[in-house]
């Protein structure tokens, strides 16, 4: 591949100076003149009826502007299936649900007034299993609904996986299950609604899809009686998201109202307790899987079944097995397969969107049943995965149309690496470990449009401005847009300025999800850039006297690339392009919609212009006595079309694997009847920077045909095969498999002695 | 969002100052040190005292005096000091080593050895160690003043026999005798910021360096309303050569000598079970300690 001055360098990431240093403005930090705050009162219950609330105590507090409850608010629903009020009347669902919000003068004072609310509950029987809640007689959550299982067909057929199974050669099936866990941003959620004399709205907020809430606020203000009225999204510095801020909440709408009421700008900021109690995690599955093979070892048929904890109300996290349909289909060549999932409406918290949408849920059952498969065939499961790795030109059974493919070579540099042959079976205490994984890696067309637009200026001294639509949540994009620019432009990178946050200013964009940003908004930056480019010659031609097409720029002088002395510095350019009769402003837009394709009704069809693939390795060691596992190495391989910012993508596989071995070994939100037991960092068990293992990222470089420089996306990959990866190490270390996460001391613990009492005959899958 | 109640609050410069106004207020007064478990509990509205007493002008409460045969710790010395005073890691390493698990660096900038110590938590890291080491507690009041070892001082979660006008001054350890080594291992989830499952801390004392154990004290805590000795394990202990076999012995009986529960950081039977474990494991270092000979 071609080396590049910007493109392919480690270039530090924009925005760290001033987040390190404390200059940078969080919602945290944001102050309007005239300000109140809003605090929410939550429910005492996960499942209750309000037979009345008082909230004239709270009312006259001294600094109190306003109160609201369910009971004096337009009726208004949101989420993804409008299940969910802002503000709860009638019955409460769950510990999180929204009763009464105030807005007073500080938020000390809001918080008092909260304590003066009295509410009285009727407490119902809650129910916190989904295998209960679809039980016979259990009772029905939401009023209406004839059952607790929300009406989603998640069903994908692919082939005959019934007669692929008469001809299997070996069949494995088990059961998995996974926990919820949360996304643990440290900028914890929080908005400002702000609206003008004119009763347009301002909201800063830390969302990660400016232009979709733009449009949920403008249909809530609809609702609230406000129509046709301007709706402006500005984002402040947002402290992580993860998936975490693809929805719009109740404390943004709690905000929208306090603000119409009180005519005041309100801010509602969340605790780290409320940010653990009251945003929307990934919620808990059940999988039952069964892989069947030839004699060979080629894969025949996959069959999954998952059950999914839902929660009190239907946020993203009910359509992640839409994105679970992709590894299902397409991790591995399987030619029949067969998905059916249910999402069950439970009293515990809602779940939305993290980091891999369902991806690792579904990649935990995949490989860990993988490995078990490879051991009843007596293969070993590295060749196993060799035998069905996926190839460039190959099209899955989802219709996936797979283009750059690095997935071969991801399993080998890790079993390289890793020393597999060394190691694997070998010393007993300690053991290896792989799992690989696919996800989207050229957008995703999970709505109509899978866009992002661009606009280019540059002024008179040729430094560029670059208006995107994509949001930076932490992750890289505007260094990543200033790189393609620059690259594009011939101009420092230091020179590239990107404005990414605000609707009335950048052109629209879908969203920061799916790993699409690199490459959708990398696109785009790229196409307007180079339209830029060709204004540019063009001008510069008549000066310098040469063809557009046999000029360039370089480090900010343009030049004829057949006599490097015939040139003119850009500013120059620019500057005449307008300082002249009949002038001109240099100004270019570009709208980049990948060439991807919706689902049809079976859930089939090219989500992605190209996909995105990695192979985790994992040495462990088990300590038999205390259960403790030590992760001695880590490999992290993968297929990402190419590296626009090599050290930046490192940040993003370290961060994804951190986050997976803590998906993998201890991250758990402990609910009791609906009751999160642990939430703080205290007992909630984020890995700390202690527990960072030694993580060896290895880029693959494929260069993608329809990438921007031949880059695929990488948001999301690094945590998603990170926990059966690490579940099959600790099988290869101690011969125990743990299938429910998080794989904790104790379990490993209780497995080893059970293991013991059974004699040495417990092997798995049979 | 959590409001702490409105208090009055003092900052005497002399411990006889501090003992007057706790004295003078009764039981509406509490002390504080580094705050990270008062406020805590004040923004919870477990307590609410009217009045709160800093330590922290009070200089000579953060010092480490070396007395005959025993060093004295003064109740507001913070825990990441602990860790740093020669003396401290050289002679009582395992109070050092347990100075370094406690909490976070946040934490340990702030809280002191005298809030590990009188709020009574049960899974707290130092109270083992101190316990292990033969600690004494100086308890001063207004009128009296008066030493309570360790070991008596704990009643249960969060209670102690401290007095309402009592000042928990300082902690006395005794010099331990050459051939002395211990151990004190902390089982979390993380290596950072983390309360344990399980702790145990271990110390033994040779005759000689190859010759029986003249002293053994172990100390299990978070597996029993307060840290216990694992009484039955050190007597087995005493007067034994020691041996892989005899630490076997005696972590077998340690754990019938707590009383664990089940709660969100760990079950019954996981707890017991550490017990053993850590238990067998501290002797072992401890036992590679005390041989290697005298005490500088």
């Amino acid at each position: 591949m071609d080396n590049f001055p910007v493109v392919g360098q480690r270039i530090p990431k924009r925005d760290a100076p001033q987040k390190v240093t404390g200059s940078a403005i969080y919602i945290q930090d944001l102050k309007i003149p005239g300000m109140l705050y809003g605090k929410i009162l939550y429910s005492k219950y996960p499942h209750a009826r309000i037979l009345a609330i008082d909230t004239s105590r709270a009312e006259q507090l001294p600094g109190v502007k306003a109160v609201i409850t369910g009971y004096n608010i337009p009726p208004f629903k949101f989420g993804f299936f409008k299940d969910n009020p802002p503000l709860k009347s009638g019955k409460v669902l769950s510990m999180r649900d929204e009763v009464a919000a105030v807005a007073a003068t500080s938020p000390e004072i809001a918080e008092e007034a909260l304590e003066m609310i009295q509410v009285e509950y009727e407490e119902l029987p809650g129910i916190f299993d989904p295998i209960q809640a679809m039980q016979e007689g259990a009772p029905i959550l939401h009023e209406g609904l004839k059952s607790n299982v929300l009406k989603l067909p998640w069903r994908l057929i692919c082939g005959d996986v019934d007669t692929a199974k008469k001809e299997s050669h070996c069949i494995v099936e088990d059961t998995f299950s996974t926990q919820w866990v949360t996304h643990c941003c440290l900028g914890t959620s929080g908005c400002v609604a702000s609206f003008d004399i004119n009763n347009n709205l301002t909201m800063y907020s830390n969302t990660q899809i400016p232009y979709l809430a733009q449009r949920d606020y403008i249909d809530a203000l609809n609702v609230f009686g406000i129509k046709n009225r301007k709706v402006r999204v500005i984002q402040c510095i947002i402290g992580g998201g993860f998936g975490s801020k693809l929805d719009t909440y109740a404390y943004e709408y709690i905000a929208i109202l306090l603000a119409l009421k009180t005519r005041k700008p309100v801010k509602v900021l969340f605790t780290r307790e409320e940010e653990f109690i009251a945003t929307s995690p990934r919620q808990s599955t059940i999988t039952k899987i069964s892989h069947g093979c030839t004699k060979e070892g080629k894969l025949l048929f996959r069959e999954m079944e998952m059950i999914l904890d839902n929660g009190a109300y239907t946020s993203w996290g009910a359509t992640t097995p839409s994105v679970m349909m992709m590894p299902i289909s397409s991790l591995y060549k399987v030619p029949n397969v067969k998905y059916i999932a249910k999402c069950v409406y439970t009293n515990n918290t809602y779940s939305q969107a993290m980091r891999g949408y369902g991806n690792p849920q579904a990649t935990f059952a995949i490989e860990s049943s993988l490995d078990q498969l490879a051991e009843k065939m007596g293969m070993d499961s590295y060749e196993l995965r060799l035998i069905n790795a996926n190839e460039p030109g190959e099209i899955t059974p989802q219709n996936f149309k797979v283009t750059s493919c690095g997935m071969k070579e991801c399993i080998e540099e890790v079993a390289k690496r890793i020393d597999w042959k060394g190691k694997r079976g070998k010393d007993k205490g300690r053991g290896v470990g792989m799992a690989s994984l696919i996800h989207v890696g050229g957008g995703a067309r999970v709505y109509k449009s899978d866009g992002c637009g661009t606009i280019i200026k540059i002024d008179d001294y040729g430094k560029v401005d670059v208006f995107t639509g994509a949001s930076e949540i932490g992750q890289g994009s505007e260094t990543v847009i200033a790189q393609i620019v620059a690259e594009v432009l011939g101009v420092n990178v230091e020179d590239v300025n990107v404005i990414n946050n605000d609707t009335d200013v950048c052109p629209w964009d879908v969203g920061v999800h799916a790993s699409r940003t690199t490459f959708v908004a990398g696109n785009s930056a790229l196409g307007a850039a180079k339209k830029i480019k060709e204004q540019i010659l063009e001008i510069a031609s008549k000066s310098i006297g040469e063809a557009p097409e046999h000029l360039d720029i370089q480090k900010g002088l343009i030049f004829s690339t057949k006599d490097k002395e015939k040139n003119t510095p850009l500013g120059k350019v620019l500057r005449n392009a307008h300082y002249s009769t009949g002038g001109k402003m240099l100004m270019a837009e570009y709208f980049y919609d990948p060439a991807n394709e919706n689902f049809d009704k079976d859930f089939k069809g090219n989500l992605s212009v190209s996909y995105a693939y990695g192979t985790h390795g994992v040495e462990v060691e088990v300590d038999r006595d205390t259960g403790r596992v030590t992760i001695l190495k880590y490999i992290a391989a993968h297929d990402v079309g190419r590296a626009i910012n090599p050290m930046m993508l490192e940040g993003q596989i370290y961060g994804g694997g951190l986050m997976g071995i803590g998906y993998a070994l201890s991250e758990n939100m402990n609910f009791r009847e609906g009751r999160l037991m642990n939430p703080n960092f205290l007992d909630y068990k984020m890995l700390t920077a202690k527990d960072v293992p030694p993580v060896e990222p290895v880029i693959v470089e494929t260069n993608d045909k329809d990438g921007p420089f031949g880059a695929k996306g990488i948001g999301e990959p690094g945590l998603v095969p990170t926990a059966p990866a690490i579940a099959n190490a600790i099988y290869d270390a101690v011969g125990i498999r743990i299938k429910d996460l998080p794989i904790t001391p104790e379990k490993i613990l209780k497995a080893l002695k059970e293991k013991e009492k059974r004699g040495q005959s417990g092997e798995e899958g049979k | 969002m959590l409001l702490l109640p409105k208090f009055d609050y003092y900052e005497p410069k002399e411990l006889t100052e501090a003992c007057r106004l706790l004295s003078e207020t009764g039981s509406k007064a509490k002390i504080i040190a580094g705050g990270t478990d008062i406020l805590v509990n004040m923004k919870k509205g477990l307590i609410s005292p009217k009045v709160l007493v800093s330590l922290g002008r009070i200089s000579r409460l953060s010092e480490v005096e070396r007395m005959n045969k025993s060093i004295t710790i003064g109740s507001h010395l913070i825990i990441a000091k602990l860790a740093e005073f020669d003396l401290i890691r050289k002679r009582f390493s395992i109070l050092a080593s347990a100075a370094k698990v406690l909490g976070s660096p946040l934490v340990r900038n702030r809280a002191t050895i005298g809030g590990n110590i009188v709020t009574a938590r049960p899974a707290a890291d130092l109270p083992p160690v101190l316990m292990a080491l033969g600690a004494k507690v100086k308890l001063k009041s207004r009128r009296s003043e008066r030493e309570v070892a360790l070991d008596d001082f704990f009643i249960g979660p969060g209670a102690t026999v401290i007095k309402p006008d009592e000042i928990l001054t300082r902690v006395i350890i005794p010099e331990t005798p050459s051939y002395t080594g211990g151990h004190y291992i902390k089982l979390g989830h993380r290596k950072a910021l983390e309360i344990a499952i399980v702790a145990v801390a271990s110390k033994i004392t040779l005759n000689k360096p190859d010759g029986v154990i003249k002293d053994a004290k172990i100390v299990l805590s978070a597996v029993a309303p307060k840290a216990v000795h694992a009484k039955s394990a050190e007597e087995v202990l005493i007067g034994e050569k020691p041996s892989a076999k005899l630490f076997e012995e005696a972590a077998s009986l340690a754990m019938n000598d707590c009383k664990p529960i089940t709660d969100i950081r760990g079950g019954v039977d996981y707890r017991q079970a550490m017990v053993e474990i850590l238990t067998r494991r501290t002797l072992s270092f401890a036992w590679k300690e005390a041989k290697k000979g005298k005490k500088q």
